[in-house]
């Protein structure tokens, strides 16, 4: 059965293992400019990258035969194709997840965190903000004063005064 | 009599009042995390991996085990209420326990498999005690070349034979060992793969990628894919005492789950989906009514749960006394051990005999909380099932963040953290195995050391892992495992 959702699955399939390739010839790239091996046993910290991007560029030109000629073996591309991913939901928690990281030094680990979880729980189709935000900022508090004075972890206050 | 005198100390350490409260600590959190969906126990034990800077060894390597075998009993309790796997091991509980409480059997199922934990726990931890101490004997004589032949062995068997699919199992490992190479190489000094951010140089951290994949990847999963999925719990209705004909049926099939769950997982091969396999068909095959198994036979959770728990119990063996971990979260262990300068292995039992002995003893004494914690206390875990979905899933990246930023204090690590959450979440799509990513990047780094070792003694010579009969027997091994399969498939078609 080649629907057209297929077919787009298999071109992701493609994708990725194109990546795969690319992730290895980065690697040996990366490999080239290390040092070379000194001392008599010609072992050095060039050996195991050459290995593990030689291993990754053969893995994916297998993966590209294999995504080419009959797609990744049990992928079930129809049954994904019949369950399409819900981008919008991937962009809150997506955001959720940026602002939580430029948000933390500036204005602290608890009200990162209370936009976290509001955004978060958006995603998942919440959009009680209130309860929400009250709900994140007990659990963020909560571990904040646990890890920070319990634990002496130093998690930043931001703009709050403790 | 030398293993029970070292018995005895290792309980005199784990008795003290702060040691049982650790032990507490852990198996409680374990079973927490395993009832709930979307954090695992290698998630728990990676967040908690900062506590390693103000806690003893000894308390907070026991409490990370106890959240390692507690999540065992907890996880079998979400599949049999909601019917969705709270870890790979419990994917048979799943289908059979949840038959039984469909049928108005969950009180005897939650049963079975909490009395059947503890007995295949129990059981396993004697057997870890009085086998590891055999199997230290054996690794002390080996040097590198043996021990790079093992450490090859368990990455091929935990990627490409234990998967659905070799080749992506393979890339999977491969990506981890790439991950663990970034960072200053410890023997040479060289800067590899930093491309000059200074936050590299240091590494990637085992929680940053654990978290990543396991808890972010597992959340845009769940919401960008899971979103139509309704669950519904179970209620719990009837007793939860197991009459006395489910007594009689249910020891048979404890027994002889700890019997295949303890060596699967004390092997360097790992794994406990397959042993919970192996005793489903087993209890299939030995039973009296097998039409009754697929519509809620007792006997196939009995059997399934004492072998998940017999071989995380056995994973514990391979962690300790040879230092190869077969599993994401005794990875993690790993990790946890290196926080403190320590590396298990059998060394370990030399220099550290105290601690070691007293992390044993304490699975003794953590299996029997956590029979209390299971059965008496069962609605309490009962109750978390009914956290809804976007607070806990918000709640639970509250913890990521806490825990990745913690490690290092750096902001760039929560934008890794996503990235790595992207990553999760492609491996999720197309069906990648998550776990040889983590058991590479942390075994990675010690089978390079061992290798330029190897390669130092010959001077540079490939064949002394041919001329030393043990690794080149375990090579072979791996070879086989490998082509084996492939060959097979040639000669059939043929």
């Amino acid at each position: 059965m080649a629907g057209p959702g297929t077919r787009n699955g298999r071109a992701g399939q493609l994708a990725v293992a194109a990546a795969v390739l690319v992730l290895g010839i980065g690697m040996a790239l990366g490999t080239l400019q290390l040092p070379e091996a000194t001392g008599y046993a010609g072992v050095g910290p060039r050996l195991v990258p050459a290995i593990v991007s030689g291993a990754l560029m053969l893995l994916g030109l297998l993966l590209l035969k294999e995504a080419w000629f009959t797609g990744f073996k049990d992928v079930d591309e129809g049954a994904e194709a019949a369950n399409p991913t819900h981008w919008q939901a991937f962009g809150w928690i997506s955001g959720a997840m940026i602002i939580d990281g430029i948000l933390m030094v500036p204005a602290g680990f608890v009200i990162a965190g209370t936009v976290l979880f509001v955004l978060a729980a958006r995603g998942f189709g919440s959009a009680r903000w209130i309860q929400n935000a009250i709900v994140g900022a007990s659990i963020a508090a909560l571990t904040y004063a646990f890890f920070n004075y319990g634990l002496g972890l130093n998690l930043p206050r931001g703009l709050l005064p403790f | 009599m030398e293993i029970l005198n070292s018995l005895l100390s290792g309980f005199s350490l784990a008795l003290t009042l702060t040691n049982l409260m650790w032990c507490l600590v852990g198996v409680t959190l374990g079973t927490a995390v395993g009832v709930l969906p979307g954090i695992g126990p290698a998630v728990t034990v990676a967040l908690l991996l900062p506590v390693t800077t103000k806690v003893d060894p000894s308390g907070a390597l026991i409490m990370f085990a106890g959240i390692y075998y507690g999540a065992m009993y907890g996880g079998s309790t979400t599949s049999i209420l909601l019917n969705t796997p709270g870890e790979s091991a419990t994917i048979i509980t799943a289908m059979e326990g949840n038959q039984m409480a469909k049928r108005g059997r969950a009180g005897p199922a939650l049963a079975t498999s909490a009395i059947g934990s503890f007995v295949a726990g129990t059981l396993a931890t004697i057997a870890l005690t009085f086998v590891s101490p055999l199997v230290v004997d054996v690794a002390l004589s080996f040097g590198p070349p043996e021990y790079f032949a093992l450490m090859v062995l368990a990455f091929v068997t935990v990627s490409a034979v234990l998967g659905g699919s070799a080749l992506r199992g393979l890339t999977a490992l491969f990506i981890g060992l790439g991950i663990g190479l970034v960072g200053i190489d410890t023997q040479s000094g060289t800067a590899r793969f930093a491309f000059g951010v200074p936050q590299l140089l240091d590494g990637i951290e085992v929680v940053t990628v654990a978290v990543g994949l396991f808890a972010v990847g597992e959340t845009l999963w769940s919401a960008a894919k899971d979103y139509k999925v309704q669950e519904s719990v179970m209620q719990m209705s009837g007793s939860i005492w197991m009459k006395a004909d489910d007594w009689k049926r249910s020891i048979g099939p404890w027994l002889r789950g700890t019997l295949v769950g303890f060596p699967f997982g004390a092997m360097p091969a790992g794994g406990a989906e397959i042993p919970t396999f192996i005793s489903y068909a087993m209890e299939k095959k030995l039973a009296r009514n097998p039409e009754e198994f697929g519509k809620g036979a007792i006997e196939g959770v009995a059997g399934p749960e004492a072998a998940n728990n017999a071989s995380s119990t056995g994973t514990m063996t391979s962690l300790l006394a040879l230092g190869l971990p077969t599993s994401a979260t005794a990875a993690i262990l790993l990790a946890a051990f290196q926080q403190y300068g320590l590396q298990p292995g059998p060394l370990l039992f030399v220099n550290s005999a105290d601690l070691v002995w007293a992390l044993i003893a304490s699975m003794y004494i953590g299996n029997v909380m956590l029979l209390v914690l299971n059965l008496p206390l069962i609605g309490i875990w009962v109750k978390l099932l009914k956290i809804p979905k976007p607070q806990l899933y918000a709640g639970i990246l509250i913890f990521a963040t806490l825990g990745v930023y913690g490690m290092r204090q750096s902001a760039f690590d929560i934008f890794l953290l996503y990235a790595i959450g992207l990553l999760g979440f492609l491996m999720r799509r197309y069906d990648f195995p998550t776990a040889p990513v983590i058991i590479g990047m942390i075994l990675g780094p010690l089978a390079e050391a061992q290798l330029r070792r190897a390669l130092a003694i010959s001077q540079g010579d490939w064949m002394i892992f041919l001329h030393k009969p043990l690794s080149a027997t375990l090579l072979a091994i791996t070879v086989l495992m490998v082509v084996g399969p492939w060959l097979l498939r040639k000669l059939k078609r043929t």
